[in-house]
C-alpha cells in the first residue's frame, strides 16, 4: 500500500522541475547574441527530441523482447512508449518549424534532418493506426513489432542526417563538445530532465492502463468460457 | 530587444507554460482514472475470478428501465 502511495505521488516531482525549467528557459539565461530570443525555443526543442528519441528506442527494445519471449507486458510498454515517443516528436516538429522561421525566414524547409524527423513521425503515426485496426492481441503484437523495428531504423538516421549530408539545421553537439554558454547547457539540461521525468510519469500510467486493458481481456476470456460449459 | 522581441518572448513564455500546465493536468486525470479502473477491475476479478461462485446467466440482458 505504500509503496502503491509513493508510486502515485511521484507525479508531483513534475511541478517543481517543471518551474524550475521554466525559470532557467525565460529568465536565468540571456538572448543568444546572434538568434536573441528565438534562442529560449531551443532548449525545449533539445528536450522533446532526446525524449522522443528515448521512447522510440524503447519501442524497439520492447518490440525485440516481445518477438523473442512472446510475453504481452513487453507489447504494452513498447505501444505505450511509441505513443508518448509520437506525441514529443508532434512538439518537436512544432517548435523546429517556429525556430526555423526566426533563424532561418521559413516555415519549412526540405532540409535532410526535417524531412527525416518528418518521416519518423508519419512512421509512428502508422504503427499506432495498425495497431489501432487490428483486434486479436496476438497477431497484432507480432505485427506491431515488426513495425516498430522498421520505423526504429530512421531513428539513428535522422541523427546523423547532419552529420553525413549538408544541413543548414545546427549541429550543437559535436567531438569537441556541446557549442553553447554554459549557463546555456544547464537550462538545456533541466528543460531534457524535465521532458524525461515527464515522460517517465506519463510511461508509468500508461502501462499501468495497459495493465487493466489486459485484466479485462483475461476476465471477458473467462466470462465467455465459463458462459459456454 | 525591442518591443515587439519582448511581446513575442511573453508569448512564447504563455504558451510553454501553458503546454506544461496541460501536461500536468492531463496526467493528473489519467493517475485518477488509473486509480478507479485498477479498484473496478479488482472489484471484477473478486466477483469473476477463477475462485468466484457468482451465476452466469448468458440470458439475462442488461437492467430493465
Amino acid at each position: 500500500m505504500r509503496v502503491r502511495q509513493w508510486r502515485d505521488r511521484w507525479v508531483w516531482v513534475l511541478l517543481p522541475l517543471m518551474g524550475v525549467a521554466l525559470y532557467l528557459n525565460f529568465v536565468g539565461t540571456p538572448d543568444d547574441r546572434i538568434l536573441g530570443a528565438s534562442q529560449r525555443i531551443f532548449y525545449v526543442h533539445m528536450g522533446t527530441a532526446t525524449t522522443a528519441g528515448l521512447a522510440f528506442t524503447v519501442t524497439a527494445a520492447c518490440s525485440i523482447l516481445y518477438l523473442v519471449t512472446k510475453n504481452l507486458a513487453f507489447d504494452v510498454v513498447a505501444a505505450a512508449s511509441a505513443e508518448i515517443g509520437t506525441v514529443f516528436t508532434t512538439m518537436l516538429l512544432v517548435t523546429g518549424v517556429l525556430w526555423g522561421r526566426a533563424a532561418w525566414g521559413v516555415w519549412w524547409t526540405w532540409d535532410p534532418r526535417l524531412t527525416a524527423t518528418v518521416i519518423l513521425w508519419v512512421l509512428f503515426l502508422a504503427y499506432l493506426l495498425v495497431r489501432g485496426w487490428t483486434e486479436s492481441v496476438e497477431p497484432r503484437a507480432r505485427l506491431s513489432a515488426v513495425l516498430a523495428l522498421a520505423a526504429y531504423v530512421d531513428v539513428p538516421i535522422d541523427y546523423m542526417t547532419i552529420r553525413w549530408w549538408k544541413s543548414i539545421h545546427p549541429v550543437v553537439i559535436t567531438s569537441h563538445g556541446i557549442q553553447m554558454a554554459p549557463v546555456m547547457v544547464l537550462a538545456m539540461f533541466v528543460s531534457m530532465a524535465a521532458m524525461l521525468a515527464l515522460y517517465g510519469a506519463w510511461m508509468q500510467l500508461r502501462v499501468r492502463l495497459g495493465r487493466v486493458e489486459s485484466g479485462l481481456d483475461v476476465l471477458k476470456q473467462r466470462l465467455r468460457s465459463r458462459m459456454e460449459e | 530587444m525591442s518591443a515587439v522581441e519582448r511581446m513575442y518572448l511573453q508569448f512564447l513564455f504563455f504558451a510553454y507554460s501553458a503546454v506544461w500546465v496541460v501536461m500536468f493536468g492531463f496526467l493528473y486525470r489519467m493517475l485518477r482514472r488509473t486509480r478507479q479502473l485498477e479498484e473496478e477491475l479488482a472489484m471484477l476479478k473478486e466477483a469473476y475470478g477463477p475462485e468466484s461462485k457468482t451465476p452466469l446467466d448468458p440470458g439475462f440482458d442488461g437492467p430493465s428501465m
